[in-house]
């Protein structure tokens, strides 16, 4: 990682696959995650309904459609997040996916033990408040509010633990994330600059700027090969940082372009290098860090 | 530069993996070719151990933002959902699931311990006074076999039958509502395991409460030949998924040297398995109950059929997945 971590934008999660690489993922938002469910909820009614009229328009024995609601309601998701690899049509419709804490593949008992919290979770509630003997086998007001309690806090799971995780996902031992997008690949920046016409930056002049300047001065070039800049910005970057760093030389006023391409190439060249001996330079203003080579892996 | 030729000696296989990757996330595997196949897993490797060194010796930053995002999915496309064949999945059954049910011993134990106190304490209570039985029974269950029935209709009970086509949805709402109870007596145990005991315990109360009723009219012994076939995978299923309800709600209340989240998903995965073959167990229940127990009316057959499953039901926990010992023996020479 650069220096500068980039801001956290979504809450990620960490996960490392068994290459030892860290990877990051973002958690999928809550609100996404209940609407993914409703949507399954309502696949899983209509599939109820076909069920009914097929079962009624073939004559078939109350049995059949009996057993198939009760699959229907109980391994619905079980049956997609095991063969469509962690998703279900609610989950892909808004791009989530379930991805196993440990690193490795989901596993079935992974996604068995996720889906079984489920009656709980959204059930529970419902049986807890309004049919407690189902539960309890007498009446009990305060064993009532007790399971009532309990229920909205296990519902309420997803909001206070860490990894957005609800009752199920503790079981499994998953996480549910936000597939992540596809970022294209941006052209180098360094291409353009033809070698015969690079200039000649001393040591002392490379040591002032840091990775943020540099940062900087790749969007700027960015725009400049994308023909956003005027000749004027050109120039005036140029001497700001020939004025910086004691360039003495009529480039960064005749030719800006060449001069800001050779300048990033050797800024660059130079700070990579201290990166190989584990020094970094955030900024300007930072002193030069001596960090562990391995820090953030 | 350095890092300049380290991307661009790169670029091609990256873009490889990318064109694959976008076809496997929205597809899946079988999108890919025999050749691309063989090819995905070396590539993941790959840009993995790229992105790796771009972090520590590159300051390029889009190029390494492009492939965190390029690793991240094609980590997603290369761990797909483990797949296992039928037969694989038959044998975890088979042989897994009692070698965990064997590390589980405490909660198996204590749900057994728990259904038990409830058989006793009902039993003892109806003996003393019948007016306990409309406690521990709901009228629904009963019917009319209460204390106020005569012994007749407790007897004609045992051996009525019912129509064909009835049966089978009868085993059908049967397997259901019975299944649906052992999930939630599983699920249940995350609240600390009490919402399981008490329902392994109520359920034992039902049970020593029909009992005592019976016994006290002397009828015990075709009962339990009603009763057995298909009590004991059903009510053995119930027992066992409250033995992972217990686990659970040991990992959450005792998780030992691990975090709560980290034990608790440990456990959840170890109880998973056991839960699906109870289901099992409860559909071979309700093919029993709704099916055999209506059509077989004579007590023999049936005390034959409950000895059978008591037999294959104590022979599949106790010896379930334990390797032979010559089997072993092999494995320790070189």
């Amino acid at each position: 990682m650069t220096a500068k971590a980039s801001p956290k934008k979504s809450a990620g999660v960490d996960i490392v696959p068994p290459e030892a690489v860290r990877l990051r993922f973002p958690l999928a938002p809550v609100l996404s995650r209940m609407v993914a469910f409703f949507v399954d909820c309502g696949i899983i009614v209509i599939l109820m309904v076909l069920v009914l009229m097929l079962a009624f328009a073939l004559r078939a024995l109350t049995a059949v459609w009996v057993v198939l609601f009760f699959v229907l309601q109980h391994f619905y998701f079980t049956f997609f997040e095991w063969t469509w690899n962690g998703t279900t049509p609610g989950k892909r419709a808004l791009g989530l996916r379930v991805i196993s804490l440990d690193g490795g593949a989901l596993s079935l008992e992974a996604v068995v033990a996720r889906n079984l919290m489920r009656d709980v979770e959204v059930f529970g509630p419902g049986v807890a408040l309004l049919a407690p003997e189902v539960l309890l086998g007498s009446d009990a007001s305060w064993l009532t509010a007790a399971g009532g309690l309990w229920t909205i806090v296990i519902a309420l799971l997803p909001l206070t633990t860490a990894k957005h995780q609800r009752a199920g996902d503790l079981l499994g031992g998953t996480v549910v994330i936000s597939d992540p997008v596809r970022i294209p690949l941006a052209d180098e920046v360094t291409a353009r600059t033809q070698p015969e016409l690079t200039l000649h930056f001393s040591r002392e002049a490379l040591s002032i700027y840091g990775e943020e300047e540099l940062e900087a001065l790749v969007e700027f070039m960015r725009q400049i090969d994308a023909g956003q800049t005027t000749f004027i910005d050109q120039r005036h970057i140029a001497t700001t940082i020939a004025k910086k760093i004691g360039y003495a030389g009529t480039e960064p006023h005749e030719a800006p372009i060449r001069f800001l391409r050779s300048f990033y190439r050797a800024q660059r060249s130079a700070l990579e290098e201290g990166l190989l001996y584990g020094e970094r330079k955030a900024s300007k203003f930072a002193a030069k860090r001596r960090g562990s080579a391995g820090r953030k892996g | 530069m350095r890092t300049v030729e380290f991307r661009r000696r790169r670029e091609a296989d990256w873009a490889r993996l990318e064109s694959m990757v976008d076809r496997v996330l929205k597809r899946g595997l079988n999108r890919l070719s025999d050749a691309e196949l063989e090819e995905l897993p070396r590539l993941y490797r790959g840009v993995l151990s790229s992105l790796s060194v771009a972090r520590k010796t590159t300051l390029d930053r889009a190029l390494v933002q492009y492939l965190e995002a390029l690793a991240a999915r094609s980590y997603l496309a290369v761990y797909a959902a483990r797949r296992s064949r039928t037969g694989d999945l038959w044998r975890a059954l088979f042989e897994e699931v009692p070698r965990r049910l064997r590390t589980m011993k405490v909660d198996l134990a204590m749900s057994i311990a728990i259904t038990g106190v409830g058989v006793i304490v009902a039993w003892t209570l109806v003996s003393a006074d019948p007016g306990w039985y409309f406690m521990f029974v709901a009228p629904g269950l009963a019917g009319d076999r209460d204390p106020s029935a005569s012994t007749e209709v407790l007897r004609t009970a045992l051996y009525e039958g019912g129509g064909e086509a009835g049966l089978v949805n009868f085993a059908s709402s049967l397997f259901a509502h019975n299944t649906g109870i052992a999930l939630l007596a599983a699920a249940l145990g995350f609240a600390a395991g009490i919402p399981t005991a008490l329902l392994l315990f109520t359920n034992g109360l039902m049970l020593g409460a029909f009992l005592q009723l019976y016994a006290s009219r002397g009828l015990l012994f075709p009962l339990l030949g009603w009763l057995l076939p298909h009590g004991i995978p059903e009510i053995g299923a119930i027992v066992l998924c409250g033995a992972v309800g217990l686990h659970w709600g040991r990992a959450v209340v005792a998780p030992g040297r691990f975090t709560t989240a980290v034990a608790l998903g440990q456990a959840g995965r170890r109880g998973s398995l056991i839960v699906l073959s109870c289901v099992g167990l409860l559909a071979l229940a309700g093919v029993i109950e709704g099916i055999f127990r209506q059509v077989v009316l004579d007590d023999r057959v049936r005390w034959a059929l409950a000895a059978f499953n008591g037999a294959w039901f104590f022979l599949w926990l106790s010896l379930g997945g334990r390797r032979a010992p010559s089997a072993r023996r092999d494995k320790v020479r070189p």
